[in-house]
């Protein structure tokens, strides 16, 4: 039987993503002549570099953006990606960690707030999966809503796995060794880890009390046009 | 805890003098399952749970998913349980609840009354347009029943005077040869399978005919009477195309399809006096017409059945040259059909042969030593026309393909015609 200090010791992984595809977070705010242009989606840090330009060129086409943005996007997305590759090669200590991933996202009409717990050991996590499920469970049909919450999930994971890379790095300055990782708690991570011990002892049920399931579940709200309206202008005066 | 539900893995019993008991339904397959156990089914689906990798999976945390999520369900058999709904009352990593979800819907432990999901269905009429008709990627192309060869872009190339031999520069008009050919040829009769020469009685209700002996005979089934026929005689279709070919003209026409193949704009250019569709038609009334076509085409390839023995008629050929040319060719097809098909030595239409062989009707040889000797008779490329056509012949019969049919049985043939 092992002990609970050596079953959370898992051998360093090389930083990744937890997911079963590794698939980045980028973001782009940018703003050229009065024109704003947002988005987020997630992009395969595989794909050959020429593959930014291509993008960025073909979003300049399709929504008709002034040509000033097509250098801009592809500078951000270059140094997103050059982020990501800085922490690759390095190592991640992930232990037996098991995170609250919580969305709070309008999605054009749709608002939804939920929270949910991740696993960030799960390689075979599949962030779009649980978006599909969650929309079609919910019945939402706005088909924009489930890469939202998908990007926001992959979001949250791609900090989380950053963090790990931070703190391994920290745990062998400390010149301490193969015992501070062995004495890896979560305290030293994200902070937001859950105590597994607590949560999955023996004498512990895994089904909630009634009283906590509203806060684990899908609050969906439809917003009407005005609402929509006022929260754009709201931001746009607010990002300026 | 609940009422312990009981449940019965047979989905087929009904005790209905028993109310007080709950029965649920699960499908028969999985009548392993049990309330105070873990099948070996489980521990293979969800081996997470049984490797002793976290303490956040073991096998006493599967077993509470589990019976949370199939006791939910049984709330209410008749509403689906969704994943969400079961998600918020469950601590664990999500991903994996998904799985143990999945499994017992699967597995039908959950869901297994319910009705489908009702979003599916309209969602995917919401986003995929069924649309009628054919796809814009397909074109509509003429019923087989027009006469009509399709019409398609004509390239004309360098060689605007050229046929098929020369190289593929220009390409021929698409048109396909049972769309072209296919109405006259589909003539047969559905009684007795002859061809349909003199006018056959098309059955009103359905796509049937018989020819005109049968008709006359009453040769048409018993659920048919002689008023659900029509006349339809193709002869007058034939005449009514209101040609009348000179020999001059035929031997034109046979010319240029040997020059041109299946190049109808060429063909008519030639014969100058007479359109493409006179050509065509005449060409498929001239019995061997099909076959020159496909000789010329250079492929043994006749698309099979009319090439019946029994409905050729002779026909009167200006004796030319090309025309001795070309029936000897023929001949040649027809007398290695006949030998691959039944061993006979002899053909069965001595009048149209031009050119006669010696006897070659001896019972007792074998029949490779008789085709070898009439290999020995003709030209080697005849000889090579000859097994082709055959192979294609029978590859058609034999539904066989003729790659295999090739790999199989022409290499003997060249293989004779060489040591002869």
């Amino acid at each position: 039987m092992k002990s609970p200090a050596s079953a959370s010791w898992k051998a360093p992984l090389k930083f990744r993503m937890p997911t079963a595809e590794n698939l980045i977070p980028i973001r782009l705010d940018i703003e050229v002549d009065g024109q704003r242009y947002k988005d987020a989606f997630t992009w395969n840090p595989y794909d050959p570099d020429s593959e930014v330009v291509m993008f960025a060129k073909r979003t300049v086409k399709d929504l008709k953006l002034a040509p000033g943005f097509l250098p801009q996007i592809v500078q951000s997305i270059q140094s997103q990606l050059a982020t990501f590759r800085s922490y690759e090669g390095q190592d991640m200590y992930v232990g037996d960690k098991i995170i609250p991933i919580k969305l709070d996202l309008q999605v054009n009409h749709t608002v939804i707030r939920d929270q949910f717990l991740w696993d960030l050991n799960n390689f075979d996590s599949d962030p779009e999966e649980f978006a599909r499920t969650l929309c079609k469970d919910l019945g939402i049909e706005d088909p924009e809503v489930g890469p939202a919450v998908a990007f926001a999930i992959r979001e949250q994971l791609y900090e989380i796995a950053i963090q790990n890379v931070t703190s391994a790095r920290e745990n062998r300055i400390s010149k301490k060794g193969r015992r501070a990782a062995e004495h890896f708690t979560p305290s030293k991570a994200s902070g937001a880890a859950l105590d597994l011990m607590k949560l999955f002892s023996f004498r512990s049920s895994v089904v909630r009390k009634r009283k906590e399931w509203d806060y684990y579940k899908p609050v969906l709200d439809l917003l009407s046009n005005e609402e929509v309206d006022a929260l754009e202008a709201k931001e746009e005066r607010s990002g300026r | 805890m609940e009422n312990k539900p009981r449940h019965d893995p047979n989905p087929d019993s009904n005790r209905p003098e028993e109310p007080e008991l709950d029965l649920y339904t699960i499908p028969s397959y999985s009548s392993w399952f049990a309330w105070n156990d873990i099948h070996e089914t489980e521990r293979q689906a969800l081996k997470e749970f049984f490797e002793g990798s976290s303490i956040s999976r073991t096998p006493k945390i599967y077993k509470e998913y589990r019976d949370f999520i199939i006791n939910k369900y049984r709330e209410d058999p008749s509403r689906r349980l969704t994943f969400t709904e079961i998600r918020k009352s469950l601590i664990g990593d999500v991903t994996l609840l998904h799985k143990v979800f999945r499994f017992l819907e699967t597995w039908g432990l959950i869901n297994f009354l319910a009705p489908p999901p009702p979003h599916e269905g309209s969602e995917n009429d919401d986003r995929v347009r069924v649309e009628n008709g054919a796809p814009n990627g397909v074109r509509v192309v003429a019923t087989p029943n027009s006469l009509r060869p399709l019409s398609a872009p004509v390239v004309k190339g360098k060689n605007s005077g050229g046929g098929v031999e020369e190289s593929g520069v220009k390409l021929p008009p698409l048109a396909s040869y049972s769309d072209v050919f296919g109405d006259l040829k589909r003539l047969h009769c559905g009684s007795c399978g002859d061809n349909c020469h003199s006018g056959y009685h098309e059955y009103k209700k359905d796509t049937f005919i018989v020819c005109d002996k049968c008709f006359k005979n009453g040769n048409y089934g018993e659920d048919k009477s002689m008023d659900d026929f029509e006349l339809k005689d193709c002869r007058e279709k034939s005449a009514a195309n209101g040609t009348v070919w000179t020999e001059a003209e035929t031997l034109l026409l046979l010319d240029s399809v040997l020059k041109h193949g299946d190049d109808w704009d060429l063909v008519a250019q030639n014969v100058q006096t007479k359109s493409k569709l006179d050509c065509i038609t005449k060409l498929i009334e001239l019995p061997f017409g099909e076959s020159l076509i496909d000789s010329a085409k250079g492929r043994g390839n006749s698309s099979g059945t009319s090439m019946s023995m029994n409905g050729i008629k002779p026909v009167v050929v200006p004796s030319s040259e090309d025309q001795e040319n070309i029936i000897n060719e023929d001949q040649g097809y027809d007398g290695a059909n006949e030998n691959e098909k039944n061993g006979d030595s002899e053909n069965q239409e001595p009048p149209l042969k031009k050119k006669r062989t010696a006897s070659t009707s001896d019972a007792d040889s074998s029949l490779m030593k008789q085709v070898a000797r009439i290999s020995t008779m003709v030209g080697p490329q005849i000889t090579a026309a000859a097994a082709e056509a055959a192979v294609a012949m029978l590859s058609d019969e034999m539904s066989c393909p003729r790659e295999i049919f090739y790999a199989k049985f022409t290499v003997r043939f060249f293989y004779i015609s060489m040591v002869f």
